[in-house]
């Protein structure tokens, strides 16, 4: 038998799973007002109560769903970004969403991603999951789904078109710690450690990328002006990418109470030409750093026009894959020479796309297929389902995932 | 039109099909959790497969009721929908 798919077909079922007659299921679902942010913060507390019993999330909840959903741009003229399904005055049931632009083939198209689905312990598998997913669905023509965790992933893969993973790499930095968990002994891992860490950084040394004369790096701060440029001058080559701006990467990275960030920027004889988002997990010595976000672009110089005052800065060809592949991976070495020097052991960065993962695999980077994040499209604009729908067309960061 | 009963054996077979698993894995004391497409999509799926073959309507208490294939079982036993179960 077929998986039920529509709203319709699913409406009689999950009318007698949670006791509300069909006529109103739909109105129980709607967008939340401020008055109910103290339900939903209860009911999110019940779900990470029953998902870890006697444990806390590590993070000030209620402080990070207000930059989420309250403080995300776009907040201030849109409803609140985040949906409550109300069974007599008590949430049970809830959906968030973030506004995004996704660059196609030179067109940008309004989308959202889909994230933090929570339904009460009390009704869980009951159907709950799956309307919420479906009133998305028709309600937003361009939904996006990443990083779903286990409990979900099944349902999504049903409801939706999934697409090649967020793939995970990782590259030591140091072998002590990672010796220390294999051999169960602090003592021999650092022990093994002495001998083993010039090897390693003998080997390591072999996948280093020269840099070229002319390319430097400096730290980009919150609403940096030469960001906007770099994104206006990427988006038109990009073949399908959720659009970085200034707004987008402020709110996303430098507002995050959750994590702290850095971004770095490489210049190309003073041109702004890439960024790079580090982060480390910043507690317990700061073992796990991780690459999160990149954008690059390679400089090109237009032919100057009949009268213009000099030589501009031209479109960066996203096309040029190996000079391409070649600025992702001095972006990504600057970023895991930061990490190094903050005193992590590992680094890891999630990628979706044929540059930046084979510059991640120039660098020494090694697959982690078991940290993988799913990605489904929900649903798309007809005029762009062949693009949005091949996945090699796909370029995903962890930037775009729904944990932070 | 009243539904056709079936056997144990055929009821098992069933709901291994609709919830995509080897035949061998499913028993009356598999649990709901070791069936990994037995989940929000998969209790519609379920719900909606009783109703078209059997003509069985759940309610919510037998939703929340539905911890293992043995209670699908019982509620096809009890429905009369098994020739060789008799409900307990």
């Amino acid at each position: 038998m077929t998986w039920p798919t529509s709203l319709s077909d699913i409406q009689p079922y999950l009318a007698d799973g949670i006791g509300i007659p069909q006529g109103r299921l739909l109105r129980c679902f709607h967008p939340a007002v401020t008055a109910h942010i103290p339900d939903i913060l209860a009911l999110r507390q019940r779900v990470f109560k029953r998902d870890a019993p006697g444990g806390k999330p590590s993070w000030d909840d209620a402080r990070y769903w207000h930059w989420k959903y309250v403080a995300q741009p776009r907040t201030a003229t849109a409803p609140l970004p985040y949906w409550v399904f109300e069974k007599e005055g008590e949430i049970i049931g809830g959906m968030g969403l973030q506004h995004v632009q996704v660059d196609v083939h030179g067109k940008t198209y309004p989308a959202i991603w889909g994230c933090d689905i929570v339904v009460h312990p009390s009704y869980d598998t009951r159907g709950l999951g799956v309307f919420m997913n479906l009133v998305f669905q028709e309600t937003f023509p361009f939904f996006l789904v990443l990083g779903t965790n286990a409990r979900s992933t099944h349902m999504l893969a049903g409801l939706s078109h999934r697409l090649p993973s967020l793939r995970s790499y990782k590259k030591l930095i140091r072998t002590g710690p990672a010796l220390e968990h294999r051999l169960g002994s602090r003592v021999l891992g650092k022990a093994c450690a002495v001998v083993l860490d010039p090897l390693y950084a003998l080997y390591d040394r072999s996948h280093r990328v020269q840099i070229p004369p002319g390319l430097t790096f400096e730290r980009i701060e919150k609403s940096d002006p030469r960001i906007p440029a770099l994104c206006e001058q990427i988006a038109p080559h990009t073949r399908v990418r959720v659009r970085r701006s200034t707004e987008m990467l402020a709110w996303r990275f430098f507002d995050n109470p959750r994590w702290h960030y850095e971004c770095h920027g490489a210049l190309f004889e003073h041109t702004l030409c890439g960024y790079v988002i580090t982060r480390t997990d910043g507690k317990g010595g700061a073992a796990i750093g991780m690459i999160v976000d990149w954008l690059c672009g390679i400089p090109t110089r237009n032919p100057p026009r009949s009268g213009a005052a000099g030589e501009a800065p031209g479109p960066l060809d996203e096309e040029a894959t190996p000079a391409l592949a070649y600025l992702h991976a001095l972006l990504f070495q600057y970023g895991v020479g930061r990490l190094a020097a903050q005193g992590v052991s590992t680094v890891y960065s999630h990628a979706c796309g044929r540059v930046a993962e084979a510059a991640l695999k120039r660098l020494g980077f090694i697959r982690d297929a078991a940290a993988d994040s799913p990605f489904f499209v929900e649903s798309c604009p007809r005029e762009i389902e062949a693009d949005v729908l091949s996945a090699p067309n796909w370029t995903l960061t962890h930037g775009d995932s729904d944990i932070d | 039109m009243a539904a056709q009963p079936i056997t144990t054996l055929e009821a098992l077979q069933w709901i291994a099909g609709l919830f995509e698993e080897s035949v061998d894995h499913i028993a009356p004391t598999t649990p709901r959790d070791a069936i990994a497409a037995w989940d929000s999509l998969g209790i519609l799926t379920l719900m909606a497969g009783l109703d078209e073959r059997f003509d069985i309507r759940l309610s919510a208490t037998e939703i929340g009721q539905l911890q293992s294939v043995g209670a699908i079982l019982d509620i096809l036993a009890n429905r009369k929908c098994l020739t060789d179960l008799a409900a307990g």
